[in-house]
């Protein structure tokens, strides 16, 4: 491998960009920004090579789905169902828990988990304040739980998107191989839980003042939250997009059209539903163009260092380690899930992508070459769950929380974070190690 | 957060967001369901935690003396009734007739204080109003209803408020126009009437309103327009003055961002005034209309009463 001048920019951007990443001192859309056009100033890569980098296809998959979300988040339609469901859980603490758990997992597995972070955990907050739980437990484990549930599909967490788009995996396949190790890990985690936090969750019906307590602020919430004048045409609009969304990711195959397609179809056809109801000039306000852009930028960088041969490089590093293909699954696994509990795992996988088609070349042959991609997935979208830092629903839940007077410091955060990243990865671990030895 | 301190702080909120009524209405409610989910065997045990509640409900900061009031009224009814229960679920039966009763009066106790209210609404009238106060707009609807020809000015206060203010006189189609609070001096010659709500009135002859409403009351007191105050007497807050309900001080940091500079200054707001009564004209209870002279003895007379009872329950 020859060591050019174009080689050690290209490796230096990404590896300053990361660094800046993760100290977080200025805006991680400005970094990669100015990654990019140092990359194109500098002849690394041309603009033509630049806009050939990115792919438009993650681009309008995002795009779509935020306006989707954006329209559907003013139906109040959420807010709506989180306050039945504190209705219905009659204030008894697990229930509360578990519903709320349920409630977060199933919203992630369709909507970005930010969007799910922001609509739940302040009825969350108000309803655990008021029934005299651990709020700070709560507010963490619906953070975890908007990640664990996010990685059950391709359009449930940006890196299972990034994945999904490049690597030509459907909907379905998504779920068809990512079902069973999140159930058994869900079920562990919730477990592991209640073992540990047992005495914040344990009911109790028999003090009337903390029973009376606890009907106050389901009454509150109630008023609080579902107040919102619910619109019958909007909520209908809204329920039909969210379904013809879901179905056309599932018939995808069939329908032969591309995801990022199918969810600009979505974010248009609610826009178009809703344009006399919600203005589309202010939707497209609250689009993350911020994201988008952040996006755009870190495929210009992976693009520059997928033709200055330093992915090659990686990925024969990878290849040349000499142990088994079960080996290298638990290598990717691992190491990208213990590097996402620190560090944004979008530009990882970005860059991981490129490897593993590299990868999957060089080990022909082997069995099942596409648990690749799903330890990839898992890694990344699980280690998120280390820290604060390791995932945009970590930190927007803290940012809520903060707002809603709650504290919730890095160590608070990683007490919890650290221990369900752990229980999550074995999980994962013997999943690959079962699939790989059974040959399924 | 214990839990006296989370009671206090849940009623503070609801009695914010949707008035004394509203506070009372959702606290016998939420009485009526804790009940349900409530579990207990020996009626003296029940009795030993109501006793508790009843405790906490006293003392929240601020207190709330609506909401003591009608737990005085439910523990009054308990002590007449106490034979009668020979097991919980009897006790929870009559509790919660009790309470959805209570329910029931203070539905009555605010339609005629509505019902008064009109009748203090001529054609041709002005009314100025500007407390979030759904009295005050049950009263105005009542004479729209009524068919009677007048205007509503509206004095600007915190966004949110007003907006609803705006949306509900909007949605009666009742004519209105909004003056901003502190542009009022413009337009005192076209008000006749100035109606505000009131959410306690304590021992000093104090009401608490809305924030605002004390240099609204200073400026039309001054030119002699009539100034009402509209309340049930459930909402009398019978106790000491040490304890009347606080203007509560919240300090917050204001950030205003501009694509030019950041600007960080130290934010003062309050979620109360206290106006004197002698600084309004009359007083509308569901017993009646009072002048300021007949309301402070009004408030004396309930006050003599509610101590012989707390010393009975509370040995205060």
């Amino acid at each position: 491998m020859l060591v050019t001048p174009e080689f050690i920019i290209a490796v230096s951007v990404f590896v300053v960009s990361l660094l800046l990443f993760i100290f977080d001192w200025i805006d991680k859309t400005i970094i990669a920004l100015t990654g990019s056009l140092i990359l194109i100033v500098t002849g690394v890569l041309s603009f033509e090579g630049a806009i050939k980098a990115i792919d438009f296809e993650t681009i309008a998959l995002l795009l779509g789905l935020m306006l989707t979300v954006i329209l559907a988040q003013h139906s109040g339609i959420f807010s709506w169902l989180s306050t039945k469901i504190a209705e219905k859980s009659k204030g008894n603490p697990i229930m509360v828990f578990l519903l709320f758990i349920a409630l977060t997992f199933f919203a992630s597995t369709i909507l970005n988990n930010a969007t799910v972070v922001l609509l739940l955990i302040p009825i969350a907050i108000a309803l655990s304040n008021g029934l005299g739980l651990n709020t700070k437990l709560m507010v963490i484990v619906l953070a975890i739980f908007s990640n664990i549930g996010g990685t059950l599909t391709l359009i449930g967490d940006p890196p299972n998107t990034l994945i999904g788009v490049k690597a030509g995996l459907s909907f379905n396949e998504f779920i068809i191989n990512l079902w069973a190790p999140i159930l058994v890990m869900s079920v562990a985690v919730i477990g592991y839980l209640f073992m540990t936090s047992w005495s914040s969750v344990k009911p109790n019906n028999k003090n009337l003042p903390k029973v009376f307590s606890t009907s106050l602020t389901i009454k509150r919430i109630k008023y609080q939250f579902a107040n919102i004048s619910l619109d019958k045409y909007t909520i209908i609009s809204t329920l039909i997009v969210l379904l013809f969304t879901v179905l056309s990711f599932i018939f995808q195959p069939q329908l032969g059209i591309s995801v990022g397609i199918l969810g600009m179809i979505s974010g248009t056809l609610l826009s178009l539903l809703l344009f006399k109801k919600l203005s589309f000039l202010e939707t497209l306000k609250e689009v993350e163009w911020d994201s988008l852009l952040f996006f755009t930028a870190l495929f210009i960088q992976v693009g520059a260092l997928e033709k200055v041969g330093f992915l090659e490089l990686i990925a024969n590093s990878i290849a040349g380690f000499g142990g088994s293909y079960l080996g290298l699954l638990l290598i990717i696994l691992w190491g990208i899930g213990l590097a996402s509990t620190v560090i944004n795992n979008i530009p990882f996988v970005a860059l991981m992508i490129p490897v593993i088609f590299e990868l999957q070349e060089k080990l022909v042959g082997i069995p099942n070459p596409e648990l690749l991609w799903w330890a990839l997935a898992l890694g990344a979208c699980l280690g998120g769950n280390g820290t604060i830092i390791g995932s945009s629903a970590g930190l927007l839940a803290i940012d809520v929380a903060k707002k809603n007077g709650i504290k919730i410091s890095f160590l608070d955060f990683m007490k919890v974070g650290m221990p369900v990243t752990i229980i999550t990865l074995i999980v994962s671990s013997f999943y690959l190690i079962a699939r790989v030895n059974l040959n399924i | 957060m214990i839990l006296k301190e989370q009671i206090s702080k849940t009623f503070l909120d609801v009695e914010a967001e949707l008035g004394t009524t509203g506070l009372c209405k959702i606290v016998l409610e939420s009485f009526i369901e804790s009940l349900d989910n409530f579990k207990c065997t020996k009626v003296d045990d029940f009795m030993e935690q109501f006793k508790e509640l009843a405790l906490i409900i006293k003392n929240t900061k601020p207190r709330m003396g609506i909401v003591i009031y009608y737990i005085c009224e439910i523990w009054d009814q308990i002590e007449e009734n106490r034979s009668k229960f020979k097991t919980v679920d009897d006790l929870k039966l009559f509790l919660s007739k009790i309470s959805k009763k209570l329910i029931g009066e203070i539905k009555q106790d605010s339609d005629k204080v509505k019902d008064l209210g009109a009748n203090y609404i001529e054609d041709g009238d002005s009314i100025l109003i500007h407390s979030h106060s759904k009295t005050v707009l049950d009263i105005i609807q009542k004479a729209k209803k009524q068919r009677i020809k007048f205007k509503v000015v509206v004095a600007e206060q915190e966004a949110e408020k007003t907006m609803d203010i705006i949306k509900f006189l909007r949605k009666t189609d009742i004519d209105f126009v909004v003056v901003p609070e502190f542009m009022l001096s413009h337009i005192e010659d076209q008000v006749s009437k100035v109606f505000l709500g009131g959410l306690t009135f304590n021992d000093k002859y104090y009401f608490v309103t809305d924030a605002g409403t004390n240099s609204l009351v200073a400026e039309f007191h001054g030119i002699h327009i009539p100034i009402y105050i509209f309340l049930t007497t459930t909402k009398f807050s019978l106790w000491n003055s040490s304890e009347e309900h606080s203007t509560h001080k919240v300090k917050q940091v204001k950030t205003c961002k501009s694509l030019k500079d950041i600007l960080c200054y130290d934010r003062i707001k309050f979620s109360h005034d206290r106006i004197n009564i002698d600084s309004l004209d009359f007083m509308v209870t569901e017993e009646g209309t009072f002048t300021p002279k007949e309301a402070k003895a009004l408030f004396d007379k309930k006050l003599k009463e509610r101590k012989k009872w707390q010393e009975k329950h509370f040995n205060d």
